[in-house]
């Protein structure tokens, strides 16, 4: 019997009438809570403090492990140690795996065995653990259906459904959980549009961190901007890339206290998968960039796209080296953006480009590895490659013609 | 606790949240920071705070009008949950940040972690003995009713 949506939801409707009978129901606070959280007036605001709190609990947790132990870990004890023992310097073989002889920080040495290392294990993983901790807390405690039910009609407009606010939420802090969780999608092409709208417009943790501390006045515009692209780009790849987008039944269990023994074997199953699959990818991105370097790839095409940047995007030649730093990591990337001299405007447009442009190596990686399941290596990465271009050269273009229109370029 | 009692629980409650809330938004939108005494209108993330303690206080206030109602009650219970979130979340962050002992030891000295108790504090902070105690008080109240 082939039914459509309406006819089945009839359906469903004439026999739950037939088959169900309603008893007297308590209303206890406990009950009401959890309806109160569904509702818009009193569940947007409840939803703003879950996630300030998650914010919170996030740089909270990051900030102790990356800046109180393992930025002092790895710049005052593994890096001056490595350059010492390790041969071979001045050698191509020193370059990719220490990296700069003379840096004093992991940030800056950029080899597989240093800035690879201090990024996996001292930036990310914190991260990771933070995030994956809090989301299995909401998980266990029966907050994320909830919420995925709040978000539901925001996000049906692009083609995704409540669930999707899963990855957003992961991708503000690393956006390599983020592109990991998409499999919880239930097509290919909510899979491939939510991977690549949140590797473009979803700045990670450490990327807002930095925007935060180096450029708070603008971080507001930023996000803005950001936040509307995501939105215009996801209606139309709703339109454009073809496949279906269904309706999803879920459901809405009452809230539970988390079990300590549930939490810790969900974190350490994820946090398994992260050392046995992200960390590899990250390493081998930063041994390829530093490959590229050598071979002098990236000084080519900071020439070649130094006139395209200044032409099309108003912003100056030099942000096109920080740019290319930003494949690596974005953080560092704003970091050295702010140390250029240009307008507030331009900064506010880099920084959106340093967004947007392509994704970090660790996510590209990422999507790579997870477009093997979601309808193949070469189309996912073609399609990626096909948008980001587009997205870049509208969206990065139409801020520098908002500039020139308001004449603060 | 009779009704009026608690009813002048909530409408405290929902002042001494609400109008934190529209200092901070204020002071947010400004980009200004104030403090007075213990209490300091700064930090990252200003705005939102506001933001989720004037939707407390006025989730308080509505509480007042229809205090029978389970549905009020627990509106009540939520703005002191969201109060939780914030003000728990800080502590948290003051705690984490007193142990490491920044460039050349690991752990913090005994004045150090001593140190980063000394304030000032954000509202939400102030407000959770007074918001545990509401909140405390009504589960009691919930449980004496099903009795």
């Amino acid at each position: 019997m082939n039914l459509d949506p309406e006819e089945r939801w009839r359906l469903i409707d004439r026999v739950t009438r037939e088959t169900v009978e309603y008893g007297a129901e308590k209303t206890t606070i406990k009950s009401t809570l959890a309806e109160l959280t569904v509702k818009p007036f009193t569940g947007i605001p409840f939803a703003v403090a879950v996630l300030y709190g998650f914010w919170a609990f996030f740089n909270a947790f990051a900030g102790f492990f990356t800046d109180g132990f393992f930025v002092p870990l790895f710049d005052e004890h593994w890096l001056p140690w490595i350059q010492e023992v390790f041969p071979f310097e001045g050698s191509w073989l020193y370059y990719v795996l220490v990296g700069d002889p003379a840096a004093t920080n992991s940030f800056e040495a950029f080899g597989i065995l240093t800035s690879g290392l201090f990024v996996a294990i001292g930036v990310v993983l914190p991260a990771i653990v933070a995030f994956y901790l809090v989301i299995t807390v909401l998980e266990d405690s029966g907050y994320m259906p909830r919420l995925a039910v709040l978000v539901d009609t925001v996000l049906h407009k692009i083609g995704l459904h409540g669930f999707a606010v899963v990855p957003m939420i992961l991708s503000l802090g690393c956006n390599v959980p983020g592109v990991a969780s998409t499999r919880t999608l239930e097509t290919k092409k909510q899979r491939f549009m939510m991977m690549i709208l949140l590797s473009i417009f979803i700045p990670c943790g450490a990327q807002l961190g930095v925007m935060l501390s180096l450029i708070p006045q603008y971080f507001g515009y930023i996000m803005i901007y950001l936040l509307a692209g995501f939105f215009v780009f996801g209606w139309i790849l709703n339109k454009v890339v073809p496949g279906s987008s269904p309706e999803i039944m879920t459901d809405v269990p009452p809230f539970r206290i988390p079990t300590i023994s549930n939490v810790s074997r969900k974190l350490w199953v994820k946090v398994k998968g992260f050392f046995t699959n992200a960390i590899p990818f990250v390493l081998f991105g930063v041994g390829l960039v530093n490959l590229l370097y050598l071979g002098g790839v990236i000084n080519w095409l900071s020439n070649l796209l130094g006139p395209v940047f200044v032409g099309w995007f108003g912003i100056p030649k030099e942000t096109v080296a920080p740019l290319i730093a930003g494949f690596l990591r974005k953080d560092l990337a704003v970091a050295q953006l702010s140390a250029i001299e240009m307008s507030g405007f331009q900064l506010i447009t880099s920084v959106v480009i340093i967004s947007i442009y392509f994704p970090c190596i660790a996510t590209f990686s990422m999507i790579i590895k997870e477009g093997r399941k979601s309808g193949g290596v070469i189309k996912v990465l073609g399609g990626s490659l096909l948008t980001l271009a587009t997205v870049v050269f509208l969206w990065g273009g139409l801020l520098h013609l908002i500039g020139i229109i308001l004449g603060v370029t | 606790m009779t009704q009026k009692a608690l009813n002048f629980i909530l409408a405290l409650l929902g002042t001494f949240t609400a109008v934190p809330g529209v200092l901070e938004i204020l002071f947010a939108l400004t980009g200004r920071t104030f403090s007075w005494g213990k209490i300091g209108f700064q930090g990252d993330f200003t705005l939102w705070r506001g933001l989720i303690l004037l939707a407390s206080g006025v989730f308080y206030f509505s509480a007042i009008y229809i205090p029978g109602r389970t549905e009020k009650r627990a509106q009540a219970v939520l703005a002191s949950l969201m109060i939780w979130i914030v003000g728990g979340m800080r502590l948290l962050s003051i705690f984490l940040e007193s142990i490491p002992g920044g460039k050349g030891r690991w752990l913090s000295t005994a004045s150090g972690f001593l140190d980063s108790y000394s304030g000032p504090f954000i509202p939400a902070i102030f407000l959770l003995p007074l918001s545990i105690a509401f909140v405390v008080i009504v589960l009691k109240r919930e449980g004496k009713n099903e009795e």
